[in-house]
């Protein structure tokens, strides 16, 4: 059941490992406390960095960085009544309130507690639902699989910013870029234009620093003021309390990193949506609803343990199928590419290994963030005052000349830039860019599920239509608009 | 008030070029090479149109989420920076860029003190050396003034 668990356990033990780890969760704890910056910048600007690493040690820096970025956005929640990352909106409810009557450190031990023990929740859950995964990942053939890849495109679209329409768009948008280049099974040089830098396709990497990273850098930077400016007030003493209150308030716990785990689960459906949901209901369950808003610790445990439960649930589609659900997963997935490993139910198959070293990596890192983060509040919180202009110029430098070692084409860069550009305008458009990212991804997997089905039935669609998990995706994916559209009126 | 999104109408514009790119030369495909392509393409291509007449003719109010994004204006000058980087690189390669950028973003852009931009210049430059040249062993482009050549394009 467990195999592949001693292993990832020795490779964890290794001290350039252990440093790994320790070195993503501080710069997780970082990017995270800093509003506007964020795990998923940090990662798509590290990613070229990491192309001459063995993939665990890639894994181990990565699951590092999104363990330890949701506490650090919690800091500056409860400081700033900032949230560091938009996961932590819930947070500032009653963390700020706790901070401003002298409980800040009180606010910060209950995150610290409710973001390691939801962690450990939705991993928990993760890792006995991934053995019951193995029968289901087998009885998917070529159809079944790119019926998924379509229901986890029409569920992402769905619940994205703005309309179905507009995602959709964005999901098919994505795929056709991931066509352009040498398509193997027919040997034809697509959509270059001529152009002999197209022939191996749009670069990955590049896609990813330039849409998310460059693109918020363009943002920030122009808006000018994100960083807060707030006189901070914390000292970690009371933290202790906070972490060990999270299990006087354990029905509240439980029930929140349920719903985030579940939450999680559903492509597309972020941490943004399971932190709310998690506090409305906590809101909606309480004796004293009213206490809400004021500094109620419940509060603050139902906003972080759903929000790091959230991640348990977004890795069991991510892992099983190779169908990231955000764009964390979607970096996730390009850093198993980049590292030759691939993603979907070949890897839950060959390769638990990996799975059980990105959930080592992650628990640890939850670990170290949590203690590291209670020590180094107040210190995380004054990064939030430096000047913008800084951290702008040292993005952009880093994350171009990162993009430029891994192929060592200068083109690489000038498409980072025009990247970033699309990125910013998409967002100042209300359009969503994880359709488009997640389409780009699953791109070839979904030419290829489509025309090996094809072929199998000898040039019969008929074969997409003759399985019952084909049609429990299809009916599925008519269903979710439906009930979202209902939902909205 | 209810007026055209342009930002949205260029990006399906830009939506529209792709599908374009990728949909025309598909038709003349032999064998299974332009059938997912046209298979999504084409209905792809009916809602961006769809999706451009309606902005066009009866454009909606805008999307509360742009009240975050900061608008055109302000971003274009940090996207003539990156034009500069870009262009600065090409020229005299990375280890000169970074400094010379950094120096000039932050002191024309950002309005700091020199001595502030040379240090911060000086330390993100050392950062980027160390971990790609020490570290990593790669060279960083040099500049097609110091003789580097420009890969096909």
């Amino acid at each position: 059941m467990f195999e592949g668990f001693g292993g990832a356990l020795v490779t964890i033990s290794e001290p350039h490992v252990i440093l790994t780890l320790c070195v993503g969760s501080i710069i997780g704890l970082i990017f995270g406390a800093v509003p506007g910056l964020g795990g998923i910048l940090a990662m798509s600007m590290l990613l070229p960095f990491t192309f001459t690493w063995d993939a665990i040690t890639a894994v181990y820096l990565f699951s590092g960085i999104m363990g330890a970025s949701s506490f650090g956005g919690s800091v500056s929640a409860i400081l700033l009544n900032t949230p560091g990352t938009p996961v932590n909106a819930a947070t500032c409810f009653d963390g700020y309130p706790m901070a401003q009557r002298g409980e800040a450190a009180r606010a910060l031990g209950l995150s610290a507690g409710a973001c390691l023990l939801g962690a450990l929740f939705g991993l928990v859950i993760l890792a006995l639902l991934i053995q019951v995964m193995r029968p289901l990942v087998i009885a998917f053939g070529h159809p079944e699989i790119f019926w998924l890849v379509v229901f986890g495109l029409v569920t992402t679209a769905t619940v994205s910013q703005g309309s179905l329409l507009n995602g959709l768009i964005a999901g098919g948008v994505g795929i056709l870029l991931s066509l352009v280049g040498l398509n193997e099974p027919t040997g034809l040089i697509r959509y270059t234009m001529g152009s002999e830098y197209l022939w191996d396709g749009i670069p990955l990497i590049p896609f990813f620093v330039g849409l998310f990273a460059i693109g918020e850098l363009i943002n920030y930077s122009a808006q000018g003021g994100t960083i807060a400016r707030d006189n901070i007030q914390a000292s970690i003493r009371g933290a202790w309390q906070g972490v060990m209150e999270n299990f006087r308030y354990v029905v509240c716990l439980l029930r929140s990193s349920s719903i985030g785990t579940l939450v999680g689960i559903i492509p597309g459906v972020g941490g943004e949506t399971a932190n709310l949901i998690a506090y409305t209901v906590a809101v909606q369950a309480s004796k004293d609803p009213g206490s809400f808003g004021t500094g109620n610790p419940e509060g603050v445990i139902a906003s972080e343990a759903a929000n790091d439960s959230k991640d348990g649930g977004a890795l069991l589609t991510t892992l099983s199928f190779g169908i990231p659900g955000s764009l964390a997963m979607a970096l996730l997935l390009s850093i198993f590419i980049m590292h030759g490993v691939s993603p979907g139910p070949q890897l839950i198959l060959d390769k638990p290994i990996f799975i059980w070293t990105l959930l080592n990596g992650y628990v640890v890192s939850n670990a170290f963030a949590s203690i590291v983060g209670l020590l180094a509040a107040r210190y995380l919180a004054i990064i939030t005052r430096v000047p913008v202009y800084y951290l702008s110029a040292i993005i952009a430098v880093v994350s171009l000349s990162g993009t430029y070692i891994l192929r060592e084409n200068i083109w690489d860069v000038v498409l980072v830039v025009l990247l970033g550009i699309l990125g910013f305008g998409m967002r100042r458009a209300g359009v969503p860019v994880l359709p488009l990212v997640i389409g780009f991804v699953l791109g070839n997997l979904a030419e290829n599920s489509f025309l090996l089905t094809v072929r199998i039935h000898d040039g019969s669609y008929l074969g997409f239509f003759d399985s019952v998990i084909s049609w429990i995706l299809i009916l599925t994916m008519v269903v979710v608009p439906l009930i979202a559209r209902l939902r909205t009126r | 008030m209810k007026r055209v999104n342009y930002s949205y109408v260029i990006v399906n514009l830009l939506y529209l070029a792709v599908v374009l790119v990728v949909v025309i030369p598909s038709f003349g495909f032999e064998g299974q090479g332009g059938l997912v392509p046209l298979v999504l393409g084409i209905p792809t291509l009916a809602f961006i149109l769809f999706c451009l007449g309606r902005e066009l003719l009866s454009p909606r109010a805008a999307p509360d989420d742009t009240v975050e994004v900061a608008p055109w204006t302000k971003a274009a000058p940090v996207v003539a920076w990156l034009g500069v980087f870009c262009v600065l690189v090409l020229l005299i390669g990375f280890l000169l860029t970074i400094p010379i950028y950094m120096v000039l973003f932050l002191r024309s852009f950002a309005k700091l003190s020199w001595q502030r931009c040379v240090v911060a210049a000086v330390t993100v430059w050392a950062l980027v050396y160390v971990s790609l040249e020490l570290v990593l062993h790669r060279t960083l482009f040099e500049g097609v003034l110091f003789g580097a050549i420009l890969p096909l394009l």
